[in-house]
């Protein structure tokens, strides 16, 4: 759930997100109920029976957050009658969801959900070390560690980040400079992965290998190119293509246009601008350029739809099918790299003929090594884990731990003993 | 009320015995346990204040070595070719390695001499309305050559900073400003690493008393303040310090604080922990003590009540025996009582008893004796004379009388009738005699074993006829004794006559010799030991009390005076005879004689 969903990948502009917008700027609120207004969670934490879930703008898209109940999970933001919930609030900053399940005479159902809208990890630990917030999502152990150590009753549960979602840097084709497929592969080349796996993740994760799947899965496809850290060899390649110092400012040229590139990330994360920062100076030493500029989640989605950005560091979550890759790098209303590729193409529509299995597969480790040939993406490296903080002198219930999963909203407790003195 | 006191008194002496015992026990563990927990105290608390003034100490020098580290890094920095020689875009990727590299630093902006924002490692602001100037009090300072730090602030991400400016110099100029926005969270790491135990608090104040870390983040991120007044106070006056103190909710705390000097700022760690908390050990373990303590004097008063009783009860025993004792019952012996001095005592009040019943016995025999002695004298010249002078005219007058009537048998037998009534009458006169004026003993050193000897010689004839068996047991058959010997064959005789007759269906009787200490001996010492066990008909205990007594005998033609006479005679040689019996069984005779040594 803190991770796209293969929904997601297509970035197309939902009639939901149109009539979220259009709600609110006729400032009106979501809820069926006219009443709703007298319930308007003001001061949330003061109240028992709300379950303050933290998120963050640089991260989640408040118009794209899903609601995991017992029976389903919804998009909080799409209409419907038959969901088990109500919207009572909804803005940029603040998502507050009345759960209808809640038996008014049992005092430890949650009966609100409120999702609040951080700018940045900072914000959002501090509002959990103060208890204003009842569970969120941290990248980095060192972060969960810090809430944890700051305040014992948020307990830190590690769960397995889901399979094949890679961290990646994509390039759009449309740039004059990263059309060229010999200046992503140079820029693949020069990003030290494995440093940031071993520095920044504290060997917390996994380095990509050349494809979005990871390497154990049945469709990764084997024999990719995977990008090792190679300066020299990228440096030969830019060469090769033209790309030269001439003015000796440290950064190559070439036609007139200087090696800089706008590099879009995450706004407030602070692995993501790590990262940012360890590729600037990663590609400063081949006499690249990198800017960093963060973006909230929702500005750099739709700069992504647009087209209007010349790399951006992402985390991507690919399902195991030919649609997935197909949608996210095609050309096309979905996808936003732009790839154009009659062969690329032509594979994906053949593979639709066939039925789901080994044909597909196949044909998906041919869509791989397309994608690895022109080098559309750098792929970082997987992290291994999501650090879910519950603010246990709150809520109670929230683990299932055959599953190995946070269970449904509408599952968990509210203790007995919490905003009692 | 005599029986009263008499109970009383073995329990006045267990209480006072008792008493003595606890307190003998708790008087010297008390003042010791006192001396003990106090130092003990003394010793903990001085250790938990030592131990959080060095804590206090070391925190507030590593605080002030991780910022002066940065700062370092900063100047090293500032001082490098690569800032002040270098391109925009280099000294971009020099501040960008920096931040990379040292996570203390958030931002660092490198600024020009007339203070424009030249290169910054801040992300490029996305609202395009950061004010990036410096303000005019930082530029005239730093540009003069001085460094400028500013106070701590929450940044919007909450996290505690600071701006740090410093020249950025070529050779002796300042040709620019390097500004760092230096990240506190180093220090709030280092605060959360303090454990003062579960209450107590670390943490980090500016002068004024605004918290900038403590172990309770929420006061920092809350921009709560120290409100300790008189803590502040002495703080102010500088130094490392630690009290104890009485805090605003009541709590006595107990503080410890070290001053931070660092990028001109004056700060404080802190540590403080409520005395309950931190000297709860030393309260521990005085309880601990003092429950130890309480068990043990239990455990001595159950110990020493037990052990008193079983001193006392000896005591007990010999306190009642005396008493039977003192009531005339000379015939009572107390009960051996262990190995104690208590039963050496019983011992020998036994022996004393024991003494005093021979002394009473010996006394009556002497009274009569005495009297006998009267009377024999009275008897030698009164009865015996004239008997002499009836003899001697009996034969007279038998002689005239057969000189008349010439040999008569009937006047034979009615002379010897009368002459044989006359020496039975002056046998039992010479008996008596011998009783109340004995012949005077004739002692000589011999072996008893070989008087025994002669005994059983004599009588084995007569009692094996008579299925009677005597038996040696002579444990010790050297032993020699200072007797006459007639006599002491005669005691002997006498008792084995008496055996034998005793046995008239045949049995068994032994005759025994060894050597054991008597107490009833005048004075107790070892005694040879003679005893003559028959297996039969055995004396009937009302009989068994006048055995000795002249004249008593349960025999048709018992003279009564046999065991009377050797009574006197062993007595005569320091000894005395017992004798102990069991009706139908058998009786046992002891003859206790005066031991000879063989050297």
């Amino acid at each position: 759930m803190f991770f796209f969903k293969k929904e997601n990948h297509r970035f197309k502009p939902y009639t939901s997100m149109i009539l979220a917008s259009l709600l609110m700027s006729t400032n009106l609120s979501w809820g069926q109920n006219q009443g709703i207004n007298d319930l308007r969670l003001r001061g949330t934490r003061f109240n028992r029976n709300a379950i303050v879930v933290g998120k963050l703008v640089g991260h989640d898209d408040y118009r794209r957050i899903y609601l995991r109940v017992s029976n389903g999970e919804y998009l909080i933001t799409r209409t419907g009658n038959s969901r088990p919930f109500r919207v009572l609030a909804y803005s940029p900053d603040r998502l507050e969801v009345s759960l209808e399940r809640h038996s008014l005479s049992d005092q430890t159902d949650p009966r609100w959900i409120v999702f609040r809208f951080f700018q940045n990890e900072r914000q959002l630990m501090t509002s959990m070390i103060l208890e204003q917030v009842d569970y969120a999502v941290l990248r980095t152990r060192s972060q969960a560690r810090e809430v944890n150590r700051a305040n014992p009753f948020m307990v830190v549960i590690p769960l397995k980040t889901a399979t094949n979602t890679v961290q990646m840097v994509v390039y759009n084709l449309a740039h004059p400079v990263l059309g060229s497929a010999e200046v992503r592969r140079a820029l693949s080349y020069a990003i030290n992965k494995r440093k940031m796996v071993e520095e920044l993740l504290v060997n917390d994760g996994i380095v990509a290998r050349g494809s979005p799947y990871e390497s154990d899965r049945p469709y990764y496809a084997r024999g990719l190119d995977e990008y090792k850290y190679d300066p020299k060899k990228a440096i030969q390649i830019l060469q090769a293509a033209g790309w030269r110092d001439l003015d000796r400012d440290g950064v190559l040229e070439k036609n007139g246009h200087e090696l800089k590139i706008r590099l879009a990330f995450e706004k407030g994360m602070h692995l993501s601008e790590r990262v940012a920062r360890r590729i600037k100076l990663d590609l400063f030493e081949i006499g690249i350029e990198i800017v960093p500029v963060p973006y909230a989640r929702i500005e750099l989605t739709e700069r992504l739809m647009r087209g209007d950005y010349q790399a951006a560091l992402l985390e991507q979550q690919f399902e195991e099918s030919i649609d997935s890759l197909y949608r996210f790098f095609a050309d096309g209303r979905r996808g936003f790299v732009r790839f154009r590729n009659r062969n690329f193409e032509m594979l994906y529509k053949k593979a639709k003929k066939y039925p789901p299995g080994e044909q597909r597969r196949a044909v998906a480790h041919q869509l791989q090594a397309i994608i690895n040939r022109y080098c559309l993406a750098s792929f970082l490296f997987y992290r291994y884990y999501d650090y879910h903080l519950f603010n246990i002198k709150k809520v109670d219930n929230f683990y299932d731990e055959r599953a190995a999963r946070v269970k449904p909203f509408d599952q968990w407790s509210i203790k007995q003993t919490y905003g009692r003195k | 009320m005599l029986e009263k006191k008499q109970i009383k008194f073995p329990h006045r002496m267990l209480y006072r015995l008792l008493t003595s015992h606890v307190l003998l026990v708790t008087i010297p563990l008390l003042l010791t346990v006192q001396i003990l927990t106090n130092t003990a105290q003394q010793a903990i608390e001085e250790i938990i204040r030592a131990r959080n003034l060095e804590i206090v100490k070391r925190s507030a020098q590593q605080i002030a070595q991780t910022l002066e580290k940065a700062y370092d890094i900063l100047q090293l920095s500032a001082e490098s070719p690569a800032i002040y020689q270098m391109g925009h875009r280099s000294q971009g990727f020099t501040i960008n390695k920096i931040v990379y590299e040292f996570d203390i630093f958030q931002i660092l902006s490198v600024y020009d001499r007339e203070g424009k924002l030249v290169v910054s490692t801040e992300f490029a602001p996305t609202d395009g309305h950061n004010d990036r100037s410096l303000p005019k009090e930082v530029f005239e300072n730093v540009i003069a050559g001085k460094r400028y730090s500013s106070e701590v602030y929450l940044s919007p991400e909450n996290l505690p900073k600071m701006d740090v400016f410093v020249p950025i110099r070529r050779q002796n100029e300042t040709v620019g400003i390097l500004k760092a926005e230096v990240d506190l969270k180093a220090i709030w790491a280092l605060v959360d690493s303090i454990i003062v135990g579960k209450k107590g608090e670390a943490f980090i104040i500016r002068e004024d008393g605004q918290f900038i870390a403590h172990t309770d983040r929420r006061k920092v991120l809350q921009g709560e303040v120290f409100q300790e007044s008189a803590i502040l106070q002495e703080m102010a006056a500088g130094g490392v310090n630690q009290r104890i103190y009485q805090n605003r909710d009541g709590a006595e705390m107990i503080v410890a604080y070290a001053p931070i000097y660092v990028y001109g700022k004056d700060w404080r760690a802190v540590i403080q922990q409520p005395t309950r908390e931190a000297f709860a050990p030393a309260r521990i373990m005085r309880l601990q003590i003092f429950v130890i303590m309480f068990f043990s004097i239990c455990m001595a008063a159950m110990i020493a009540f037990f052990y008193t009783r079983k001193i006392l009860r000896p005591v007990d025993r010999l306190v009642s025996g005396i008493n039977r004792i003192a009531s005339g019952d000379l015939r009572y012996r107390i009960e051996p009582l262990g190995k104690d001095e208590i039963s050496q005592l019983a011992e020998h009040f036994n022996a004393m008893a024991a003494r005093l019943k021979s002394f009473q016995n010996k006394l009556k025999r002497t009274e009569r004796l005495e009297t006998l002695g009267k009377l024999a004298s009275v008897l030698s010249h009164e009865i015996r004379n004239p008997l002499n002078s009836m003899v001697i005219n009996m034969q007279i007058l038998r002689r005239e009388y057969q000189k008349v009537l010439g040999n008569s048998e009937k006047l034979d037998h009615y002379h010897n009738i009368v002459v044989s009534e006359i020496k039975r009458v002056d046998e039992l006169v010479g008996n008596f005699l011998m009783i109340a004026r004995p012949p005077k003993l004739e002692p000589e050193t011999r072996k008893i074993a070989d008087i025994l000897d002669e005994i059983i010689t004599m009588q084995q004839p007569i009692a094996l006829p008579k299925g009677i068996r005597i038996e040696r047991d002579y444990e010790h058959p050297d032993l020699r004794a200072r007797v006459d010997h007639n006599k002491m064959k005669q005691v002997f005789l006498n008792i084995v006559i008496n055996a034998i007759q005793a046995m008239p269906g045949g049995g068994r009787l032994t005759i025994g010799l060894e050597k054991q200490f008597s107490y009833e001996a005048e004075p107790p010492q070892d005694m040879i030991k003679i005893y003559f066990r028959d297996t039969g008909k055995g004396i009937k205990p009302e009989n068994l009390k006048h055995i000795f007594d002249f004249y008593f005998s349960t025999k048709k033609d018992g003279t009564g005076i046999g065991l009377s006479i050797a009574q006197q005679i062993v007595e005569e040689h320091g000894g005395f005879i017992k004798v102990e019996s069991e009706h139908k069984k058998g009786t046992t005779v002891f003859i206790y004689l005066p031991i000879i040594s063989n050297s």
